[in-house]
């Protein structure tokens, strides 16, 4: 688990005081962090970001109410919920369809480590963009459980703290995320491992 | 959701999920592996779900596109100055709301029933109250009852009035519909001067009524529109 780092803990104390400048100290810590969070929860990065910024606001807001333990749990928390409350805004206003194919603006930014060659670097890109298109399929529940734990690697005990909930609901959650993007990967035949016959 | 495993494996995808973060206790790891060993559908299913995994783990983090720092005036409440010069009172009216000038028109109206219930009387009247009688009235039936006991508790002031003057000392007291104070003057005035009166005073009440009931509309109405403008600021 991601133990509170003490820098955090001595920002977090300033800016319960107020201290707009430690606060802003923690933004830039774990501002890529809530930013991915939101564009892979929303598939869109103007979304993304007008989420990041509500999240960040809506902490600064809050923040005399943080108790610990851990303050990226708890941003995270909030990013999400933000993300999760942008998610609604822009499905009762369709501007921009969530699920639409993934433009190459979007595509750019999963442009995986050139040092992997041009055919592996293309292979990846490839898969990448199935795998963001099948996680906006996911129901929001499971999307997050799934892009918390597998995408930004938080412990299963750190997802459950993010989402409010119990061991057993994060681990079922993910199971239930990961066995419906496998599915969705196969019917595109981008998950069929060589010499085998998939299970459906 | 179809569960491939659920008949014919002992484990399901939840087991052979955790299974890949480690999250199975040693024991039931080692059952797991050992039916893993003789069960290629279930090998085949784990190897699945570890590309999708590795996958996952592999979709790169984006750099944040700008600095989200917050500004002090993004971060300033809005500070409510105090109502000051010869619009202090509207500011301070308004603060209320439509939804407090609905509370108040409400209120004002349900002042104003009660009131014309209580001093009109007769029509007004809910059902199951009878109508009170004129001192007269009430007289002559106390007369046609006999010396029955007046079961009201006391004689209201303007009656008692009445009968201190000493027409009939020890006559009976009305048994019904003994006026309360605020119907004694229109008991004691002559019926033609106290119907128009009542009349009046009713339709003064009905004005009052009628203004409050329209200000409470007009109040709802502004609630309403309000909050369809906020919520179109908010999708803005």
């Amino acid at each position: 688990m991601h133990a509170a780092a003490p820098e955090d803990s001595r920002l977090v104390a300033l800016a319960q005081e107020g201290d707009l400048a430690a606060f802003n100290a923690l933004v830039e810590t774990y501002q890529r962090q809530v930013y991915n969070l939101c564009w892979r929860m929303l598939g869109l990065r103007e979304a993304a970001e007008d989420a990041t910024q509500e999240a960040f606001l809506s902490a600064y807001r809050n923040i005399r109410r943080f108790r610990g333990p851990s303050f990226r749990a708890w941003l995270l928390r909030i990013a999400a919920n933000a993300a999760t409350d942008e998610l609604r805004r822009r499905r009762r206003r369709p501007q921009v369809s969530l699920e639409a194919p993934l433009s190459s603006s979007e595509t750019a930014l999963d442009l995986p480590d050139p040092s992997a060659g041009p055919e592996e670097c293309a292979l990846r890109l490839e898969q990448a963009r199935h795998i963001r298109a099948a996680l906006l399929t996911l129901p929001p529940d499971q999307r997050l459980s799934v892009i918390l734990a597998d995408v930004q690697g938080l412990s299963y005990e750190e997802v459950g703290q993010v989402m409010g909930s119990s061991l057993g609901t994060v681990k079922s959650r993910i199971s239930r995320g990961r066995a419906r993007l496998r599915r969705y990967l196969l019917e595109r035949g981008e998950l069929s491992l060589p010499g085998q016959r998939p299970i459906q | 959701m179809r569960n491939p495993f659920a008949r014919r494996h002992p484990f399901g995808e939840e087991e052979l999920s955790s299974y890949l973060d480690g999250q199975l206790s040693p024991a039931e790891s080692a059952r797991l592996e050992e039916h893993l060993a003789s069960c290629e559908p279930c090998g085949r299913y784990l190897e699945e779900l570890r590309a999708v995994v590795e996958g996952l783990r592999r979709l790169p983090s984006a750099p944040a596109p700008r600095y989200f720092a917050l500004r002090p005036e993004q971060v300033e409440a809005p500070t409510r100055r105090a109502p000051v010069g010869p619009d202090a009172w509207a500011q301070r009216v308004s603060a209320f709301g439509p939804a407090g000038v609905a509370a108040a028109a409400l209120l004002l109206f349900f002042v104003l029933v009660g009131v014309d219930l209580g001093t009109l009387g007769g029509k007004g009247a809910p059902e199951g109250v009878a109508p009170a009688p004129s001192v007269e009235e009430a007289y002559e039936a106390g007369q046609a009852l006999g010396a029955a006991p007046a079961p009201t508790p006391a004689p209201a002031p303007a009656e008692r009035a009445a009968t201190d003057e000493g027409e009939k000392v020890g006559t009976p007291e009305p048994t019904v519909g003994a006026p309360t104070p605020a119907e004694a003057p229109a008991a004691m005035a002559p019926p033609g001067a106290a119907e128009e009166g009542g009349h009046a005073g009713r339709w003064v009440l009905r004005g009052f009524q009628g203004a409050a009931g329209a200000a409470f509309l007009a109040a709802m109405a502004a609630l309403v529109w309000q909050r369809r403008r906020r919520r179109g600021a908010d999708h803005r």
